[in-house]
């Protein structure tokens, strides 16, 4: 098991001992996990649904449903990879039962700040695209993740946004590591050609 | 009857007086030393009882009940963080009466806090030299366990630890085998003069044993909440490992890690570097590091001083405050989770 | 559209975040929602329960109830401490305190629910879980 980084200001607990004194009445020390968690689950399960009303509403189911099963987490794998799976888990039921919002979220509502701004003017450089046209490119990406299926997708989000490596997703996907790779393959080559059709149009 | 058997017969009559008052007077001693024991613990019971109130906190759905001290006569209460936790509003009981009582402030990291009764001319403890304790020193303990009326109880130190199974307390505790009921916590364990050397803060072994934060710390902690709100701890930036930790007694620390943007980075100080002093004390031991950073205070700088390759350097560094994770002023408890550990005892209800 | 134009792409994805005040708010409202499901939760079974305190409380099924449930816990304490005894044993240095079933038995008063009891303070483990000394 990877030893816990903690990142700075954090109280250096790890994630088992506060597991620990919940299980022991201390419910409060939940609440440290939710504050640790609750940013990188909102991406992946943001970036699985493209909609910020349902991430919301997964995202609180997500803990909750992790609350309740707390005394069922065994630590032979680290509360991450277990927090994680429950969060890629009720999102894949979500999207699987089809109980989709038509409100999409297109990038013009988010945060978009210098840093943002600096990438996609490189990318616009890059591709070629006009400044105008990079909101819709970035759009057509969202629109393609859409198209894959969810375990192609899940694997995109954790790997090429998410930055893990294919061990970690593996566990949490509770696949090989061959699948892991076979299925971002199959993704990148698909959202290759989508979006260089619509480039070329 | 012979002058040699008479002499016998005095001297066995002797030996069987001198034995029996012997004896008499040895279990008198017995009897005093118990009763002068009951005595001391009684004087020091009665000299400070007054001083040591009941504290109720309120948090959403929960009440918290535990014990805090008096240690001035405005009413400032000094308790441990875990009777009150992040509650807002709390109580005392004072002379019979609940009292609302101020939060001042709240140390997660050393077990503090501190309260505030609009209270004059309050009954208070004086704090004792937390430092010149000792391995079987006396300690009386003064708490309200549960329901019950505010009781004594008596023990000895067995121990000064920085280290409780796989973590460090942020400073040495006084570990001590005073038995503490749940809901003492928070009350002063006191020395023979009645003067509070530490606080309980953490009871271990179902209550077997409990730890007490010195009283020099706990002040320490004190005079920042007072002064900031919030407890300020040093904080230099660098990580150190102890040499053959597995082996009791003192070993040389060595740093080994020199954390990002802190005060150790370009310092000077290389990782390999044994620490044998920081400021005035010096370092033997890991617990000698966490002491250090536990009273230096933020802002000043601290000379460090480091072996290496046989010679002994000198690098100073600025203090900065250690980050601390803010969280929201109130953590309600949402509800019981399905199946936790109860910490009330289980109640029966017998038929009459 | 090559490889590594769509990792710049996808890379870029990770500064699509709802912002920081969201998260700011969000473990209240997570707790605003827990209590909306234990309320909801509550609502479900409060007619059963309230069958149950009126059949319960009639003689003679009090006296029945009552000691049935001392019985019960008699031999909860007894499992739990035969656990507990298993399980210290595996820890080096103190026991944890034992972990006491909440059982919370039918009233005497009947119709009158008690408060519950405070949480009676047993002090806290030691904030500090670092694996390393630093200072």
């Amino acid at each position: 098991m990877a030893e816990q980084t903690f990142r700075p200001g954090e109280p250096q607990i790890p994630d088992e001992a506060l597991v620990d004194q919940v299980l022991q009445g201390e419910v409060s020390a939940y609440d440290w996990l939710v504050l640790r968690y609750q940013e990188r689950l909102y991406a992946v399960i943001y970036h699985m649904t493209a909609n910020h009303e349902d991430t919301n509403d997964l995202l609180m189911e997500t803990f909750d449903k992790a609350f309740r099963r707390l005394s069922s987490y065994k630590k032979n794998s680290s509360f991450y990879t277990w927090i994680y799976r429950i969060a890629l888990n009720h999102t894949v039921n979500h999207l699987n039962r089809g109980r989709k919002r038509r409100y999409d979220l297109s990038l013009n509502e988010l945060s978009v700040d210098e840093a943002t701004e600096q990438e996609f003017a490189d990318l616009s450089a890059v591709t070629g695209a006009q400044a105008a046209a990079r909101v819709e490119l970035q759009n057509k990406l969202n629109e393609s993740l859409k198209n894959l299926s969810e375990s192609q997708r899940a694997a995109v989000v954790l790997f090429d946004i998410e930055g893990m490596g294919h061990a970690e997703i593996a566990k949490i996907m509770h696949c090989s590591e061959g699948t892991v790779r076979s299925r971002l393959h199959y993704a990148h080559r698909y959202l290759q050609k989508a979006l260089a059709s619509w480039l070329n149009k | 009857m012979t002058r040699l058997s008479r002499f016998r017969v005095i001297l066995f009559a002797g030996l069987w007086l001198v034995f029996t008052v012997a004896g008499h007077a040895a279990d008198g001693d017995k009897t005093a030393v118990m009763d002068s024991l009951s005595g001391e613990v009684q004087q020091i019971f009665n000299q400070t009882a007054a001083a040591v109130v009941k504290i109720r906190a309120f948090n959403l759905e929960q009440t918290l009940a535990g014990t805090g001290f008096f240690i001035d006569d405005h009413g400032t209460l000094l308790t441990a963080y875990d009777v009150v936790l992040e509650a807002t509003r709390a109580t005392i009981e004072y002379r019979g009466q609940q009292i609302a009582a101020r939060i001042i402030g709240r140390d997660l990291r050393s077990g503090v806090a501190l309260l505030k009764a609009d209270l004059e001319h309050t009954p208070f403890i004086p704090a004792g030299n937390s430092d010149h304790l000792k391995i079987a020193g006396g300690l009386v303990g003064v708490g309200y366990a549960y329901n019950l009326p505010v009781s004594p109880s008596f023990g000895i130190i067995t121990g000064f630890d920085v280290r409780y199974l796989n973590s460090f307390f942020a400073t040495t505790h006084v570990r001590c085998n005073v038995t503490v009921s749940p809901g003492q916590i928070g009350g002063p364990l006191l020395n023979s003069s009645g003067e509070v050397v530490a606080m309980m803060v953490f009871s271990v072994d179902g209550g077997r044993e409990c730890y007490g934060l010195p009283i020099k710390a706990a002040n320490r902690i004190a005079a920042d909440l007072r002064e900031y709100g919030a407890a300020r701890h040093g904080w230099v930036g660098v990580g150190v490992v102890e040499a053959e930790p597995d082996k009791p007694y003192a070993h040389a620390v060595y740093v080994n890690q020199l954390y990002d943007r802190t005060p150790a980075v370009d310092c000077g100080l290389a990782k390999g570097d044994q620490v044998i002093a920081i400021g005035d004390r010096k370092i033997r031991n890991p617990q000698d590091i966490l002491d250090a950073a536990f009273f230096a205070k933020v802002g000043s700088a601290v000379p460090v001083r480091v072996i290496r390759n046989e010679r002994e350097l000198t690098f100073n560094l600025k203090i900065i405050e250690r980050p601390a994770l803010k969280l929201p002023v109130t953590l309600p408890l949402p509800y019981q989770a399905p199946s936790p550990a109860a910490r009330e005892p289980v109640r029966v209800n017998l038929p009459q | 559209m090559n490889e590594q134009k769509l990792q710049k792409l996808l890379r870029l994805k990770k500064l699509e975040t709802p912002g920081q005040d969201y998260f700011d708010g969000f473990l209240a409202e997570f707790h605003r929602y827990q209590q909306a499901q234990m309320l909801r939760q509550a609502a479900k079974w409060e007619p059963w329960r309230a069958w149950f305190r009126e059949f319960l409380c009639r003689e003679p099924y009090r006296t029945v109830a009552s000691c049935g449930a001392v019985a019960v816990v008699t031999a909860l304490l007894v499992i739990g401490l035969g656990n507990f005894s298993r399980h210290s044993a595996k820890q080096s240095g103190f026991a944890r305190t034992p972990a006491m079933p909440k059982v919370r038995l039918v009233s005497d008063s009947g119709t009158t629910e008690q408060p519950p009891a405070p949480r009676y303070s047993t002090g806290q483990t030691p904030l500090s879980y670092d694996k390393t000394i630093a200072f």
